[in-house]
């Protein structure tokens, strides 16, 4: 074996990371299933399967995250929040406007604020590619697909 | 003479106008997202899944099918012109391929890439046709023990070739078996982990989760990373390999579609896999090894015979047995199922126009994506120059307009942010979310036999080495589980699928 491992930083965070997923859903689910009856092998209730697994799930995130203390360095990559705040606000912006205000808006500002998300960002597709991108979600999913989605505002 | 009446079955389906129109634009998105990277054949499939619920099955299929193998044939554009492989399985086509493009041969390296293609897909097309009714024919005398015993070893087999830490793999489809509990319990009616949503009372939506964990996710993990691209300049011609090239290939796209054929129905297998190992295997052949990887033709006719061939027997285990081999397999499961088609050996069966005319448009598809691809290649090549910025807004809309489809209300859009989140939280750990949708999808059907299973033995589990298809089943699984031990083997693995993603 390697003589050097000793000296080394050591800590895989991605396995720490993993772990604790583990333990986190194995928890919930655990809570969740708490008043489902368990049965037997021959007649399983509905809890049986669910909290086996969570189970097992959440006895393999503990082992992995102490084990991970003991595996050679690795980190994870910064997050770049900026990013990901955006993009998740743009799905989120789209699900709070498409009801009320209708697919143009929506879509409008999905692309407005995705494309900040972008490292580069100019400003002459800041303006036309959400009005582009609005006009083919309209045309091609409402008109075509027919979806059941408003076009405008309820409310005019 | 079953088998021809089949085909022309098949044939008279698939030339319906409706279904070469599907088939058609199937293959155009395949090429398209196969040469754009950044976007896989899954992302796409899942994102589209969700407007294909007003089709016909037979034409959902069809055109999702297409996307799958379509992805195939682009992929190798962007792995020779760009460097970039659009796909993982075009990883290998690099290699060579863009050495070739360097050297100014750009045209005969795709020009080979897409004949071996076609060759492939031929032959994978004739294999599926031949092999899946007496495979489906078996799979009908199964019962539950052995239905569980069969999906047992998909997982596992799929775990096993899969790539990565196979105790996290493992961990991975149990988590995605856990999350397929959520919603009704079909045998009590108590619900289980719907945290009191209705939304949630029939499991939560396959669209959502796939879209969110697979086009999000990538999305999210994409825009962290620099985004530059070297598109070669300078013109591509002369795309046909001459007579004596094409000659000298000739074996290689043979062994390469005999190998991709053989691999793509292994449970864990598909496009991925099969070409590192043809790229290996010529390279072992080959009289003039130091070729390989300065523009050696061969290197890209052989991976590319074995993607395609692998792309389309993939499809064996799903159309014959319902089990998925790979997560894009799983996709298909998701779409037979939203579309009320039921996966299992009696697909062939009871719907012969559906099942036989995805065969035969899988045919019919590659010699379109020839098309598509050759005299259009200028095209793609020049889409390789849009940059990321351009796609990933569009992207975000077709995932929020999908996911809204799928339920026509947005708790499917909130459903989708946070498996999007969870996608990319997998993507910054380095796990793959693969094996975790294989469990999802198969999760819920490996309860249902092993309870039935448990009620017909009264409780033994020895049901399960008692009938002997089974036991055979669960021989091969621990046999798969031992041979991974053996060190040189893992090691090999490793190597193979280093680079794979999806």
């Amino acid at each position: 074996m390697n003589e050097n491992i000793g000296k080394g930083k050591r800590g895989s965070w991605p396995d720490t990371a993993f772990g604790i997923f583990l333990i986190i859903v194995s928890a919930v689910a655990l809570i969740e299933t708490r008043n489902l009856k368990m049965g037997t092998t021959m007649d399983m209730g509905p809890g049986f399967m669910p909290r086996v697994l969570a189970s097992i799930l959440g006895v393999a995130g503990v082992v992995t995250v102490v084990k991970s203390a003991f595996k050679p360095h690795a980190k994870i990559e910064r997050v770049k929040l900026r990013s990901l705040i955006l993009v998740c606000a743009s799905f989120a912006a789209f699900a709070l406007l498409l009801p009320t205000f209708g697919v143009v808006v929506a879509t409008v500002v999905l692309a407005v604020l995705s494309m900040l998300a972008g490292e580069e960002v100019k400003k002459k597709e800041l303006i036309i590619y959400p009005i582009v991108l609005a006009a083919f979600t309209t045309l091609a999913f409402v008109i075509g697909l027919k979806l059941p989605m408003s076009i405008w505002p309820t409310f005019l | 003479m079953d088998f021809l009446q089949n085909l022309s079955l098949g044939f008279s389906v698939a030339f319906s106008p409706i279904n070469l129109l599907y088939c058609f634009f199937g293959a155009l998105v395949g090429t398209l997202v196969g040469v754009l990277p950044g976007i896989s054949p899954l992302n796409t499939v899942a994102m589209l899944l969700p407007f294909t619920f007003g089709m016909e099955p037979t034409s959902a299929l069809i055109m999702l099918a297409g996307i799958f193998y379509g992805a195939q044939y682009g992929g190798s554009t962007s792995a020779i012109l760009v460097n970039v492989p659009g796909e993982t399985s075009a990883v290998v086509t690099c290699l060579d391929g863009h050495q070739l493009a360097k050297q100014g041969k750009a045209g005969k390296a795709l020009g080979i890439s897409a004949i071996a293609s076609f060759i492939a897909g031929t032959f994978a097309t004739l294999l599926v046709a031949a092999i899946s009714t007496p495979l489906a024919r078996l799979a009908l005398s199964f019962n539950s023990p052995e239905y569980f015993s069969l999906m047992l070893m998909g997982l596992v087999a799929a775990v096993i070739l899969g790539g990565g830490s196979t105790a996290k793999s493992i961990l991975m489809v149990l988590l995605g078996v856990l999350f397929g509990l959520v919603g009704i319990d079909v045998s009590s009616g108590a619900a289980r982990m719907t945290f009191g949503f209705p939304e949630l009372a029939e499991g939560m939506d396959f669209v959502p989760v796939v879209v969110g964990l697979f086009g999000v996710g990538e999305v999210l993990f994409n825009l962290e990373k620099k985004q530059d691209r070297n598109v070669m300049k300078g013109k591509i011609k002369g795309l046909l390999p001459t007579r004596k090239e094409f000659k000298e290939c000739t074996p290689s796209i043979i062994r390469g579609t005999l190998l991709g054929s053989i691999m793509g129905v292994l449970p864990g297998g598909g496009a991925a896999l099969p070409p590192f190992a043809s790229y290996a295997l010529e390279k072992k052949l080959s009289k003039h090894p130091e070729r390989f990887g300065q523009g050696e033709l061969k290197g890209v006719a052989g991976p590319e015979a074995a993607n395609n061939a692998g792309a389309q027997t993939s499809f064996i285990p799903l159309l014959t047995m319902g089990i998925p081999s790979n997560s894009l397999m799983a996709l298909m499961i998701g779409a037979m199922m939203i579309h009320g088609i039921q996966p299992g050996p009696l697909v062939i069966q009871n719907q012969p126009n559906m099942y036989w005319g995805l065969v035969a448009s899988m045919w019919i598809g590659n010699l379109m994506l020839v098309i598509i691809n050759l005299p259009m290649v200028r095209m793609w090549a020049s889409l390789l120059k849009l940059p990321y910025r351009m796609l990933f807004p569009a992207i975000i809309m077709f995932c929020c307009v999908g996911a809204f489809a799928s339920a026509n209300n947005t708790f499917n859009i909130w459903l989708m942010i946070i498996w999007g989140l969870v996608g990319f939280f997998f993507k910054k750990i380095g796990i793959s979310a693969a094996p975790m949708i294989l469990g999802y999808v198969l999760g819920p059907m490996l309860e249902e036999n092993f309870r039935r299973a448990m009620f017909i033995s009264d409780g033994s589990l020895l049901v399960f080495v008692q009938r002997p298809i089974s036991a055979v089943l669960l021989g091969v699984t621990l046999v798969l589980l031992v041979i991974l031990l053996i060190p040189s083997v893992k090691k090999v693995r490793d190597a193979a699928t280093k680079d794979e993603d999806d």
